[in-house]
Protein backbone atom coordinates (compact mmCIF):
# COMPACT_ATOMS: atom_id res chain seq x y z
CA UNK A 1 0.00 0.00 0.00
CA UNK A 2 1.52 3.35 -1.04
CA UNK A 3 2.04 6.16 1.47
CA UNK A 4 -0.56 8.35 -0.26
CA UNK A 5 -3.16 5.62 -0.04
CA UNK A 6 -2.31 4.95 3.61
CA UNK A 7 -2.78 8.64 4.40
CA UNK A 8 -6.12 8.66 2.56
CA UNK A 9 -7.26 5.50 4.36
CA UNK A 10 -6.41 6.97 7.78
CA UNK A 11 -8.12 10.29 6.94
CA UNK A 12 -11.23 8.48 5.72
CA UNK A 13 -11.32 6.30 8.82
CA UNK A 14 -11.06 9.37 11.08
CA UNK A 15 -13.85 11.09 9.11
CA UNK A 16 -15.91 7.93 9.55
CA UNK A 17 -15.40 8.10 13.30
CA UNK A 18 -16.55 11.74 13.28
CA UNK A 19 -19.67 10.69 11.35
CA UNK A 20 -20.38 7.94 13.88
CA UNK A 21 -19.91 10.40 16.74
CA UNK A 22 -22.29 12.93 15.15
CA UNK A 23 -25.00 10.32 14.62
CA UNK A 24 -28.17 11.31 12.78
CA UNK A 25 -28.37 14.66 11.07
CA UNK A 26 -30.59 16.88 13.25
CA UNK A 27 -32.15 18.64 10.28
CA UNK A 28 -33.73 15.47 8.90
CA UNK A 29 -37.14 14.16 9.80
CA UNK A 30 -37.83 16.62 12.59
CA UNK A 31 -41.59 16.23 12.99
CA UNK A 32 -41.78 18.33 16.11
CA UNK A 33 -39.78 21.48 15.40
CA UNK A 34 -39.19 24.02 18.14
CA UNK A 35 -39.51 27.79 17.61
CA UNK A 36 -38.02 30.60 19.63
CA UNK A 37 -40.38 33.32 20.89
CA UNK A 38 -39.00 35.73 18.26
CA UNK A 39 -39.53 33.23 15.46
CA UNK A 40 -43.06 32.51 16.66
CA UNK A 41 -43.81 36.23 16.86
CA UNK A 42 -42.49 36.75 13.33
CA UNK A 43 -44.50 33.82 12.01
CA UNK A 44 -47.88 34.82 13.41
CA UNK A 45 -47.48 38.49 12.48
CA UNK A 46 -46.54 37.75 8.85
CA UNK A 47 -49.40 37.77 6.32
CA UNK A 48 -50.80 34.35 5.40
CA UNK A 49 -50.52 33.67 1.64
CA UNK A 50 -54.04 33.46 0.25
CA UNK A 51 -55.49 32.34 -3.04
CA UNK A 52 -58.91 33.54 -4.12
CA UNK A 53 -61.59 31.06 -5.17
CA UNK A 54 -61.40 32.32 -8.76
CA UNK A 55 -57.60 31.98 -8.88
CA UNK A 56 -57.82 28.46 -7.46
CA UNK A 57 -60.53 27.51 -9.95
CA UNK A 58 -58.42 28.79 -12.84
CA UNK A 59 -55.41 26.85 -11.53
CA UNK A 60 -57.35 23.59 -11.15
CA UNK A 61 -59.02 24.02 -14.52
CA UNK A 62 -55.63 23.96 -16.27
CA UNK A 63 -55.22 20.33 -15.09
CA UNK A 64 -51.48 20.42 -15.67
CA UNK A 65 -50.08 20.96 -12.19
CA UNK A 66 -49.13 18.64 -9.38
CA UNK A 67 -50.56 19.91 -6.11
CA UNK A 68 -52.21 18.88 -2.83
CA UNK A 69 -55.65 20.35 -2.21
CA UNK A 70 -56.60 19.71 1.38
CA UNK A 71 -60.15 19.82 2.73
CA UNK A 72 -60.11 20.25 6.52
CA UNK A 73 -63.88 20.13 7.09
CA UNK A 74 -64.06 16.49 8.11
CA UNK A 75 -65.99 13.65 6.50
CA UNK A 76 -69.45 15.23 6.91
CA UNK A 77 -69.08 17.87 4.18
CA UNK A 78 -71.48 17.24 1.29
CA UNK A 79 -69.60 18.96 -1.51
CA UNK A 80 -65.84 18.83 -2.02
CA UNK A 81 -63.72 20.80 -4.44
CA UNK A 82 -62.65 18.35 -7.17
CA UNK A 83 -59.25 16.65 -6.54
CA UNK A 84 -59.28 17.64 -2.86
CA UNK A 85 -58.43 15.15 -0.12
CA UNK A 86 -60.00 15.20 3.32
CA UNK A 87 -57.58 15.42 6.22
CA UNK A 88 -57.44 16.48 9.82
CA UNK A 89 -54.55 18.70 10.95
CA UNK A 90 -52.70 15.71 12.35
CA UNK A 91 -53.33 13.28 9.48
CA UNK A 92 -51.96 15.70 6.91
CA UNK A 93 -48.80 16.38 8.94
CA UNK A 94 -48.26 12.62 9.20
CA UNK A 95 -48.10 12.31 5.41
CA UNK A 96 -44.58 13.78 5.36
CA UNK A 97 -44.76 15.01 1.79
CA UNK A 98 -41.72 16.90 0.40
CA UNK A 99 -41.45 20.48 1.64
CA UNK A 100 -41.42 21.92 -1.89
CA UNK A 101 -44.86 20.60 -2.87
CA UNK A 102 -47.65 23.01 -3.72
CA UNK A 103 -50.38 22.84 -1.09
CA UNK A 104 -53.77 24.56 -0.99
CA UNK A 105 -55.74 24.42 2.23
CA UNK A 106 -59.39 25.11 2.82
CA UNK A 107 -61.87 24.72 5.63
CA UNK A 108 -65.41 26.04 6.10
CA UNK A 109 -64.04 29.55 6.61
CA UNK A 110 -60.31 30.27 7.06
CA UNK A 111 -59.62 29.35 10.68
CA UNK A 112 -58.49 25.72 10.49
CA UNK A 113 -56.71 26.22 7.17
CA UNK A 114 -54.64 29.09 8.64
CA UNK A 115 -53.82 26.91 11.65
CA UNK A 116 -52.47 24.14 9.39
CA UNK A 117 -50.64 26.74 7.28
CA UNK A 118 -48.74 27.86 10.40
CA UNK A 119 -47.88 24.28 11.35
CA UNK A 120 -46.62 23.59 7.82
CA UNK A 121 -44.68 26.85 7.68
CA UNK A 122 -42.80 25.92 10.87
CA UNK A 123 -41.86 22.62 9.22
CA UNK A 124 -40.33 24.37 6.21
CA UNK A 125 -43.15 24.10 3.63
CA UNK A 126 -42.91 27.20 1.49
CA UNK A 127 -45.54 26.74 -1.22
CA UNK A 128 -48.68 26.68 0.92
CA UNK A 129 -51.71 28.89 0.29
CA UNK A 130 -55.04 29.17 2.05
CA UNK A 131 -58.28 29.48 0.08
CA UNK A 132 -59.52 32.95 1.05
CA UNK A 133 -62.97 32.63 2.57
CA UNK A 134 -62.82 28.82 2.58
CA UNK A 135 -65.49 26.54 1.16
CA UNK A 136 -68.12 29.25 1.53
CA UNK A 137 -66.20 31.55 -0.82
CA UNK A 138 -65.90 28.66 -3.31
CA UNK A 139 -69.67 28.17 -3.27
CA UNK A 140 -70.41 31.90 -3.52
CA UNK A 141 -67.85 32.71 -6.22
CA UNK A 142 -67.54 29.52 -8.27
CA UNK A 143 -70.53 27.22 -7.80
CA UNK A 144 -73.38 29.71 -7.40
CA UNK A 145 -72.08 33.18 -8.10
CA UNK A 146 -74.46 36.07 -8.31
CA UNK A 147 -74.06 37.70 -11.75
CA UNK A 148 -74.73 41.09 -10.18
CA UNK A 149 -71.46 40.79 -8.21
CA UNK A 150 -69.34 40.11 -11.31
CA UNK A 151 -67.82 42.72 -13.60
CA UNK A 152 -69.39 42.65 -17.06
CA UNK A 153 -66.05 42.03 -18.79
CA UNK A 154 -65.56 38.94 -16.59
CA UNK A 155 -69.02 37.42 -17.04
CA UNK A 156 -68.19 35.03 -19.89
CA UNK A 157 -65.00 33.83 -18.20
CA UNK A 158 -66.73 33.33 -14.86
CA UNK A 159 -69.62 31.48 -16.48
CA UNK A 160 -67.08 29.15 -18.06
CA UNK A 161 -65.41 28.58 -14.67
CA UNK A 162 -68.72 27.95 -12.95
CA UNK A 163 -69.86 25.56 -15.67
CA UNK A 164 -66.57 23.68 -15.55
CA UNK A 165 -67.00 22.96 -11.85
CA UNK A 166 -70.61 21.85 -12.22
CA UNK A 167 -72.28 25.01 -10.90
CA UNK A 168 -74.60 27.63 -12.39
CA UNK A 169 -75.17 31.34 -11.97
CA UNK A 170 -77.57 32.10 -9.15
CA UNK A 171 -80.93 33.21 -10.54
CA UNK A 172 -83.59 34.85 -8.37
CA UNK A 173 -86.17 32.26 -7.32
CA UNK A 174 -84.24 29.22 -8.55
CA UNK A 175 -81.47 27.13 -7.00
CA UNK A 176 -79.92 24.98 -9.75
CA UNK A 177 -78.58 21.54 -8.85
CA UNK A 178 -74.83 21.05 -8.79
CA UNK A 179 -73.39 18.64 -11.33
CA UNK A 180 -70.76 16.31 -10.01
CA UNK A 181 -67.52 16.57 -11.99
CA UNK A 182 -64.38 14.49 -11.86
CA UNK A 183 -60.99 16.04 -12.48
CA UNK A 184 -57.87 14.04 -13.17
CA UNK A 185 -55.07 14.88 -10.77
CA UNK A 186 -51.62 15.19 -12.31
CA UNK A 187 -48.86 13.05 -10.85
CA UNK A 188 -45.59 14.60 -9.84
CA UNK A 189 -43.27 14.87 -12.81
CA UNK A 190 -40.05 12.93 -12.47
CA UNK A 191 -37.05 15.21 -12.70
CA UNK A 192 -33.45 14.18 -13.07
CA UNK A 193 -32.02 10.90 -14.31
CA UNK B 1 -31.45 25.58 4.72
CA UNK B 2 -31.46 26.44 1.01
CA UNK B 3 -30.03 23.45 -0.83
CA UNK B 4 -30.78 21.92 -3.28
CA UNK B 5 -31.17 25.20 -5.17
CA UNK B 6 -33.76 24.25 -7.80
CA UNK B 7 -36.40 22.55 -5.59
CA UNK B 8 -36.21 25.58 -3.27
CA UNK B 9 -36.80 27.76 -6.37
CA UNK B 10 -33.64 29.78 -5.72
CA UNK B 11 -32.57 29.23 -9.33
CA UNK B 12 -34.70 28.93 -12.45
CA UNK B 13 -35.18 25.76 -14.49
CA UNK B 14 -32.92 27.06 -17.29
CA UNK B 15 -30.14 28.05 -14.87
CA UNK B 16 -30.49 24.61 -13.30
CA UNK B 17 -29.93 23.03 -16.72
CA UNK B 18 -26.94 25.31 -17.38
CA UNK B 19 -25.46 24.33 -14.00
CA UNK B 20 -25.99 20.67 -14.91
CA UNK B 21 -24.15 21.26 -18.20
CA UNK B 22 -21.26 22.99 -16.43
CA UNK B 23 -20.99 20.22 -13.81
CA UNK B 24 -21.22 17.62 -16.58
CA UNK B 25 -18.37 19.24 -18.50
CA UNK B 26 -16.34 19.41 -15.27
CA UNK B 27 -17.06 15.74 -14.53
CA UNK B 28 -16.05 14.81 -18.08
CA UNK B 29 -12.81 16.76 -17.70
CA UNK B 30 -12.02 14.91 -14.44
CA UNK B 31 -12.80 11.54 -16.06
CA UNK B 32 -10.53 12.34 -19.00
CA UNK B 33 -7.78 13.56 -16.64
CA UNK B 34 -8.09 10.27 -14.72
CA UNK B 35 -7.58 8.36 -17.98
CA UNK B 36 -11.14 7.08 -18.17
CA UNK B 37 -11.58 8.26 -21.74
CA UNK B 38 -9.42 5.34 -22.89
CA UNK B 39 -11.12 2.00 -23.56
CA UNK B 40 -7.96 0.02 -22.71
CA UNK B 41 -7.93 1.48 -19.21
CA UNK B 42 -11.61 0.71 -18.75
CA UNK B 43 -11.24 -2.87 -19.98
CA UNK B 44 -8.30 -3.22 -17.56
CA UNK B 45 -10.86 -2.92 -14.80
CA UNK B 46 -12.74 -6.02 -15.99
CA UNK B 47 -9.45 -7.93 -16.25
CA UNK B 48 -8.55 -6.72 -12.71
CA UNK B 49 -5.28 -5.33 -14.10
CA UNK B 50 -6.02 -1.63 -13.73
CA UNK B 51 -8.33 -0.58 -10.91
CA UNK B 52 -8.47 3.13 -11.83
CA UNK B 53 -12.22 2.99 -12.62
CA UNK B 54 -13.02 1.47 -9.24
CA UNK B 55 -10.80 3.98 -7.44
CA UNK B 56 -12.17 7.03 -9.28
CA UNK B 57 -15.81 6.01 -8.94
CA UNK B 58 -15.58 4.89 -5.32
CA UNK B 59 -13.69 8.09 -4.44
CA UNK B 60 -16.50 10.08 -6.10
CA UNK B 61 -19.14 8.12 -4.16
CA UNK B 62 -17.37 8.54 -0.82
CA UNK B 63 -16.73 12.26 -1.44
CA UNK B 64 -20.36 12.90 -2.42
CA UNK B 65 -21.65 10.80 0.50
CA UNK B 66 -19.55 12.62 3.09
CA UNK B 67 -20.34 15.99 1.51
CA UNK B 68 -24.07 15.32 1.64
CA UNK B 69 -23.88 13.95 5.18
CA UNK B 70 -22.04 16.98 6.57
CA UNK B 71 -24.12 19.49 4.60
CA UNK B 72 -27.24 17.80 5.93
CA UNK B 73 -25.86 17.70 9.45
CA UNK B 74 -25.12 21.43 9.24
CA UNK B 75 -28.68 22.08 8.07
CA UNK B 76 -27.63 23.45 4.65
CA UNK B 77 -29.22 20.78 2.50
CA UNK B 78 -32.55 19.01 2.69
CA UNK B 79 -31.89 15.42 1.59
CA UNK B 80 -35.62 14.82 1.29
CA UNK B 81 -35.61 17.02 -1.82
CA UNK B 82 -32.90 15.14 -3.69
CA UNK B 83 -34.28 13.15 -6.58
CA UNK B 84 -33.95 9.42 -5.97
CA UNK B 85 -35.25 7.08 -8.64
CA UNK B 86 -37.61 4.30 -7.65
CA UNK B 87 -36.18 0.78 -7.39
CA UNK B 88 -37.36 -1.94 -9.79
CA UNK B 89 -35.30 -4.94 -8.75
CA UNK B 90 -35.62 -7.41 -11.65
CA UNK B 91 -35.49 -4.92 -14.57
CA UNK B 92 -32.61 -3.02 -12.95
CA UNK B 93 -30.71 -6.29 -12.47
CA UNK B 94 -31.19 -7.22 -16.13
CA UNK B 95 -30.42 -3.65 -17.24
CA UNK B 96 -27.24 -3.69 -15.15
CA UNK B 97 -26.13 -6.95 -16.74
CA UNK B 98 -26.77 -5.61 -20.26
CA UNK B 99 -24.91 -2.38 -19.45
CA UNK B 100 -22.03 -4.36 -17.89
CA UNK B 101 -21.78 -6.66 -20.92
CA UNK B 102 -21.79 -3.66 -23.27
CA UNK B 103 -19.19 -1.95 -21.09
CA UNK B 104 -16.90 -5.01 -21.17
CA UNK B 105 -17.28 -5.51 -24.94
CA UNK B 106 -16.95 -1.87 -26.00
CA UNK B 107 -14.68 -0.62 -23.26
CA UNK B 108 -16.96 2.35 -22.60
CA UNK B 109 -19.98 3.16 -20.46
CA UNK B 110 -22.35 5.95 -21.64
CA UNK B 111 -20.47 8.68 -19.72
CA UNK B 112 -16.98 7.64 -20.79
CA UNK B 113 -18.24 7.22 -24.37
CA UNK B 114 -18.88 10.96 -24.48
CA UNK B 115 -15.54 11.65 -22.77
CA UNK B 116 -13.70 9.41 -25.26
CA UNK B 117 -15.51 11.04 -28.18
CA UNK B 118 -14.67 14.53 -26.91
CA UNK B 119 -11.00 13.55 -26.88
CA UNK B 120 -11.22 12.30 -30.47
CA UNK B 121 -11.38 8.50 -30.05
CA UNK B 122 -12.97 6.79 -33.07
CA UNK B 123 -14.08 3.71 -31.08
CA UNK B 124 -15.96 6.04 -28.71
CA UNK B 125 -17.73 7.56 -31.72
CA UNK B 126 -18.94 4.09 -32.77
CA UNK B 127 -20.12 3.48 -29.20
CA UNK B 128 -21.95 6.80 -29.26
CA UNK B 129 -23.83 5.75 -32.42
CA UNK B 130 -24.55 2.36 -30.79
CA UNK B 131 -25.91 4.13 -27.74
CA UNK B 132 -28.52 5.88 -29.87
CA UNK B 133 -29.39 2.70 -31.76
CA UNK B 134 -29.85 0.91 -28.42
CA UNK B 135 -32.05 3.74 -27.10
CA UNK B 136 -34.13 3.66 -30.29
CA UNK B 137 -34.55 -0.14 -30.06
CA UNK B 138 -35.62 0.24 -26.44
CA UNK B 139 -38.22 2.86 -27.41
CA UNK B 140 -39.76 0.86 -30.25
CA UNK B 141 -39.88 -2.36 -28.21
CA UNK B 142 -41.17 -0.70 -25.05
CA UNK B 143 -44.76 -1.91 -25.55
CA UNK B 144 -43.56 -5.53 -25.34
CA UNK B 145 -41.31 -5.04 -22.31
CA UNK B 146 -43.43 -2.50 -20.41
CA UNK B 147 -44.84 -5.02 -17.91
CA UNK B 148 -41.34 -6.32 -17.08
CA UNK B 149 -40.01 -2.74 -16.98
CA UNK B 150 -42.51 -1.92 -14.22
CA UNK B 151 -42.21 -5.19 -12.31
CA UNK B 152 -40.76 -5.75 -8.78
CA UNK B 153 -41.36 -2.13 -7.87
CA UNK B 154 -39.94 -1.15 -4.47
CA UNK B 155 -40.68 2.61 -4.76
CA UNK B 156 -38.01 4.91 -3.38
CA UNK B 157 -35.81 2.73 -1.18
CA UNK B 158 -32.95 3.91 0.98
CA UNK B 159 -30.33 1.58 2.41
CA UNK B 160 -30.61 2.79 6.04
CA UNK B 161 -34.36 1.99 5.95
CA UNK B 162 -33.91 -1.36 4.23
CA UNK B 163 -31.12 -2.41 6.62
CA UNK B 164 -32.74 -0.70 9.66
CA UNK B 165 -29.55 1.12 10.60
CA UNK B 166 -28.70 4.78 11.14
CA UNK B 167 -27.38 6.78 8.16
CA UNK B 168 -24.16 7.51 10.07
CA UNK B 169 -23.57 3.76 10.61
CA UNK B 170 -24.04 3.12 6.89
CA UNK B 171 -21.63 5.97 6.04
CA UNK B 172 -19.02 4.49 8.39
CA UNK B 173 -19.50 0.98 6.94
CA UNK B 174 -19.12 2.28 3.37
CA UNK B 175 -15.91 4.07 4.39
CA UNK B 176 -14.57 0.75 5.72
CA UNK B 177 -15.58 -0.95 2.44
CA UNK B 178 -13.83 1.82 0.46
CA UNK B 179 -10.61 1.56 2.49
CA UNK B 180 -10.61 -2.23 2.16
CA UNK B 181 -11.44 -1.92 -1.56
CA UNK B 182 -8.58 0.50 -2.19
CA UNK B 183 -6.10 -1.79 -0.36
CA UNK B 184 -7.32 -4.80 -2.36
CA UNK B 185 -7.07 -2.80 -5.61
CA UNK B 186 -3.42 -1.99 -4.90
CA UNK B 187 -2.71 -5.65 -4.24
CA UNK B 188 -4.41 -6.75 -7.48
CA UNK B 189 -2.54 -4.12 -9.48
CA UNK B 190 0.83 -5.06 -7.97
CA UNK B 191 0.24 -8.69 -9.03
CA UNK B 192 0.17 -7.58 -12.69
CA UNK B 193 3.13 -5.22 -12.55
Amino acid sequence: MSNGLKLMAVSLFLLGLVVLYIGEAPSQGSSDPALSFDEYDELVSAPVPMISAVELAEYLMQQEHHYNLVDLRGMDAIYRIPTSETHSLGSFLDRKIPVNETIFLYSETDAQAVQLYLLLNIRGYFKVKVLAGGARAWTDQILRPNPADIEKSQLVHRQKLTGFFGGAFDQPGSRPELREIILEKQHKKHEGC
Amino acid sequence: MNLPLYPYEIISSSLNLLLGLAIGVGFGFVLESGGLGDARKLVGQFLLKDMAVFKVMFTAIITAMLGLFFLSWGGWINLQLLQVSDSYLAPQLVGGLILGAGFAIAGYCPGTTVVGMASGKIDALYCFVGLFIGSWLFSVSFTWIASFYRSTHLSESHLPDVLSIQTSTLVFLLILVAVAGFALSEKLESRHE
